[in-house]
């Protein structure tokens, strides 16, 4: 029995560990949140699904898959440094409710776009990976999207950032959030007007 | 003897002025010596680093806090790593620091941008970063507004 227990374990254990260097692992948790998409998406087109369900449904799939308090300190850049505790957080919360309209405005100009995945992604190192993808739309060439993921103990893979046909989306948050720094004249006052009006804005 | 005089005049200020210019290539070619106690070294991954050379300033802030010591190709991400010497006086760089090259002045000379970011970890010795932005290749970039452009009529 102990035998048994120490193999169940042993097994688990290793799973674990394995899990932040499996090239397959990586791409998993990215062809879960699409394909859940499209069925949302079909759902949503035959009318058994609402605008805001669908927006709902698609922000509950996504939240597991990225790593808010990392993008959050991402974006505010050296600026978290010097931010509280408490702005930090504050900050995390606006960035996810931004997230939220960004998938709405997303949805609104969706014209059947295909995010086509690869099989494995690329371990850079362990816990750290990135999967090359692109996005096809009818009659447009298609855009190469690059998925940078992070392994969390608890969580697995999540998405840390998003380079879009060669334009690092993480890096030009960031930027932006300098920009609202100088134009408010303070850290709070950047995360009080971050919002996704603001940011597509600038 | 005035003359003589004269013809030395000449020649020491033909010398300065070749000295001039000589630091005046060195500065703008970024082959000058940092000068620095200690350094140590930071690799970046990048898709793409076109016009990007060793010896390329390495800055944060417009500060230049280093240089590329060398560039090769990753065979594992199909990408370009580059190394740099980075100053030991500016070693609070966090594990989210982002990589830019960026282009500075009218001869388009490349360098490399850092951007710290909101991590409470600094990057260590033979850290890599991975959160970078390649260099902008303009063929590529007038290929793609064509391409929408033609697809938009």
């Amino acid at each position: 029995m102990k035998t048994w227990f120490a193999g169940c374990l042993a097994l688990l254990l290793s799973i674990n560990v394995f899990a932040d260097s499996d090239p397959k692992a990586v791409v998993e948790p990215l062809k879960i949140a699409r394909d859940t998409f499209y069925q949302d998406v079909s759902k949503f087109k035959e009318g058994k699904l609402t605008e805001e369900e669908l927006v709902v449904r698609i922000s509950e799939q996504f939240a597991p898959l990225i790593n808010d308090r990392t993008v959050a300190l991402r974006v505010m850049g050296r600026f978290a440094r010097q931010a509280t505790e408490a702005e930090r957080d504050r900050f995390t919360d606006r960035l996810e409710s931004s997230l939220v309209d960004a998938y709405a405005r997303g949805l609104a100009a969706y014209g059947g776009e295909q995010l086509v995945l690869p099989e494995e992604g690329v371990i850079l190192k362990p816990g750290r990976a990135m999967v090359e993808a692109r996005l096809e739309s009818p009659g447009r060439e298609a855009l190469p999207i690059q998925f940078a993921l992070g392994f969390e103990k608890d969580k697995g893979w999540m998405v840390e950032n998003v380079v879009i046909a060669g334009i690092n989306l993480g890096l030009t948050l960031r930027n932006q959030f300098a920009d609202l720094v100088q134009s408010t004249g303070s850290v709070s006052g950047a995360i009080d007007s971050w919002s996704f009006e603001s940011v597509s804005a600038n | 003897m005035y003359s003589r005089r004269l013809e030395l005049s000449v020649g020491a200020f033909v010398l300065l002025g070749a000295l001039c210019l000589a630091f005046l290539a060195l500065e703008v070619s970024g082959l000058t010596q940092t000068g620095d106690a200690g350094s140590y070294r930071l690799s970046a991954r990048f898709d793409n680093v076109a016009g990007l050379t060793t010896r390329a300033k390495v800055s944060a802030a417009g500060v230049t806090v280093g240089r590329v010591v060398g560039i090769r190709y990753d065979e594992t991400t199909a990408g370009a790593i580059v190394d740099m010497e980075i100053s030991q006086d500016f070693a609070q760089f966090s594990e989210d620091t982002s990589a830019s090259i960026l282009t500075a002045g009218l001869l388009g000379e490349k360098y490399i941008g850092l951007m710290t970011g909101g991590d409470p970890s600094n990057l260590k010795d033979g850290d890599v970063i991975y959160d970078t932005q390649s260099a902008i290749v303009l063929e590529e970039l007038i290929g793609k507004f064509l391409l929408n452009m033609s697809s938009d009529k």
